[in-house]
């Protein structure tokens, strides 16, 4: 047994040194990117598919996009990362148009199957 | 002679506790002036104002509307301390954080106790607990009043609970281990995480406790009443669904790979203390995985490190699926893997038996774990 587990052991560790830990450390650093900013179609894209796993609407400001975004878009394979960190503008989807918090003005509306997705910006 | 000795342990104990309590008290002071603030604070706030009887509290299908930190929990035993501070001092920031230094006070002399089960030099078990005290992501996690009461009092009774284990294998008194079953089935009411004391539990007494034999024996049994007292907060977890914070939307072929990349994000951040570069991220992954086969080797040879490692890992493990935000918003969750941290570092430092390595070893590791830190809790902004 002793004698067995002396040969397994260092093919082990040149397997893991070779190959494991190379293929974690790519993958890590492609988990690691970010992109700079992300556009409003990148956004509209990440919203979209993120309300495939949210029955309810999703209100977003920047700064809770790009904490959500930066993990569950990299885990979803959305590479959205970062936005700007003005929080005067966030990003809304609705299912319907009444909602809309006041004090905002829509800068951009879609309408895409029943979603109602809605870029605002706070009035001043 | 005997008594003789006892008498300066108890001399020794009370000074070193008294420079500990004396560093958070000195340390701490400028969290007072902040005013009782913030998202999580504020709901945590009015969710103690709403659920004014025992009955609001202790009922499990209640979701709060606020979609805060109740509604991913269901923590009684913090509500309860929460309601009973709202009653008391309703917003007077003073008390919430006398009460969350308080916290890290008896934190800090179970942390002092539990290291001393690894480390015996007084002087290291000191400085590994010294870095706990004053480990910056510490002071900030106590500073923030939600989690200074929250994460606070968890930890609180997973250490409870472990601590009184451990002293009931040392003198086999029944009440140290009615103490810990009662730690932890409070644990599991404060939040959900606590129920990770059991693989802890499970992988101290395999390591150090048991005997060495592929069979069952009548002391595994020790470990039954934990299981059973888990029940309850499994059953409510599982009967809340989408209000828990171990149950997430999230899932997929990815899951487990992600997870990975978290674990080397949270070690990093326990490491750097404060957010690193790129480069400096991957160099340090790269450390960390060249390391383990090097402290597997060693951990066979030496039970207590090879414990040591597999706490730091668990209790890292236990919030790699907790919480999806950006890494550097959780360093809260940085509170208990930073003990098995400290006391795994000054192990090791401790246990160099070359004097000359040894006193270098040491030299660098005060200035990573204590001067460090204290230059950033006395620099910050």
């Amino acid at each position: 047994m002793k004698d067995r587990l002396k040969k397994i052991i260092p093919i082990f560790i040149i397997v893991y040194c070779l190959i494991i830990v190379p293929i974690i450390l790519y993958k890590y650093n492609i988990y690691l990117e970010k992109p700079n900013y992300s556009t409003w179609d990148q956004v509209k894209q990440y919203l979209i598919n993120s309300k495939k796993y949210n029955d309810e609407p999703i209100i977003f400001n920047p700064s809770w996009l790009k904490n959500y975004a930066t993990d569950y878009g990299r885990f979803r394979e959305f590479n959205i990362a970062k936005s700007t960190d003005n929080l005067d503008n966030y990003w809304l989807i609705l299912m319907d148009t009444k909602n809309i918090p006041e004090n905002y003005q829509i800068i951009v509306m879609e309408k895409i199957k029943n979603l109602f997705i809605f870029k605002l910006k706070k009035i001043k | 002679m005997a008594n003789q000795i006892n008498k300066t342990d108890v001399l020794k104990t009370s000074l070193i506790l008294l420079v500990l309590i004396s560093s958070i008290i000195f340390l701490y002071s400028p969290h007072f002036k902040t005013k009782l603030g913030g998202y999580d604070v504020m709901e945590l706030y009015r969710e103690a104002q709403n659920r004014n009887t025992f009955k609001k509290i202790i009922d499990y299908k209640y979701f709060s509307q606020g979609g805060g930190p109740t509604s991913a929990y269901f923590n009684p035993v913090i509500l309860l301390v929460w309601r009973q501070m709202a009653t008391n001092y309703d917003k007077n920031h003073f008390f919430y954080h006398l009460l969350c230094t308080l916290i890290h006070i008896i934190n800090t002399m179970i942390v002092f106790f539990l290291l001393k089960a690894f480390i015996k030099n007084n002087l290291f078990s000191f400085l590994a607990t010294l870095s706990f005290t004053i480990y910056y992501l510490n002071f900030l996690t106590v500073g923030w009043i939600a989690s200074g009461i929250n994460q606070g009092l968890t930890i609180f009774l997973v250490l409870s609970a472990l601590l009184s284990v451990i002293k009931y294998f040392q003198t086999k008194n029944t009440f140290f281990y009615f103490l810990s079953l009662l730690s932890f089935f409070l644990g599991t009411f404060t939040k959900e995480i606590a129920i990770f004391t059991i693989p802890i539990l499970l992988a101290y007494y395999i390591i150090i406790q048991r005997e060495k034999i592929f069979k069952f024996i009548k002391p595994d049994l020790i470990l039954l009443p934990y299981l059973i007292l888990s029940l309850p907060i499994i059953l409510i977890t599982f009967a809340r669904m989408n209000g828990s914070a171990v149950i997430t939307s999230f899932g997929g072929i990815n899951f487990g790979a992600h997870m990975l990349y978290r674990f080397l994000d949270y070690v990093n951040y326990m490491i750097t203390i404060i957010p690193a570069s790129h480069i400096a991220k991957i160099t340090l992954a790269m450390f960390i995985l060249f390391l383990l086969p090097f402290l597997i080797y060693y951990g066979l040879r030496d039970k207590k490190l090879l414990f040591l490692t597999i706490w730091l890992a668990l209790s890292i493990a236990i919030f790699i699926f907790s919480n999806f935000r950006d890494i550097y918003d959780l360093g809260r969750y940085l509170y208990l893997p930073s003990i098995a941290w400290f006391a795994m570092l000054y192990y090791i430092a401790s246990n160099i038996k070359n004097l000359k390595t040894k006193i270098i070893s040491s030299f660098f590791l005060i200035n990573y774990t204590i001067v460090l830190n204290l230059f950033l809790i006395l620099t910050r902004k």
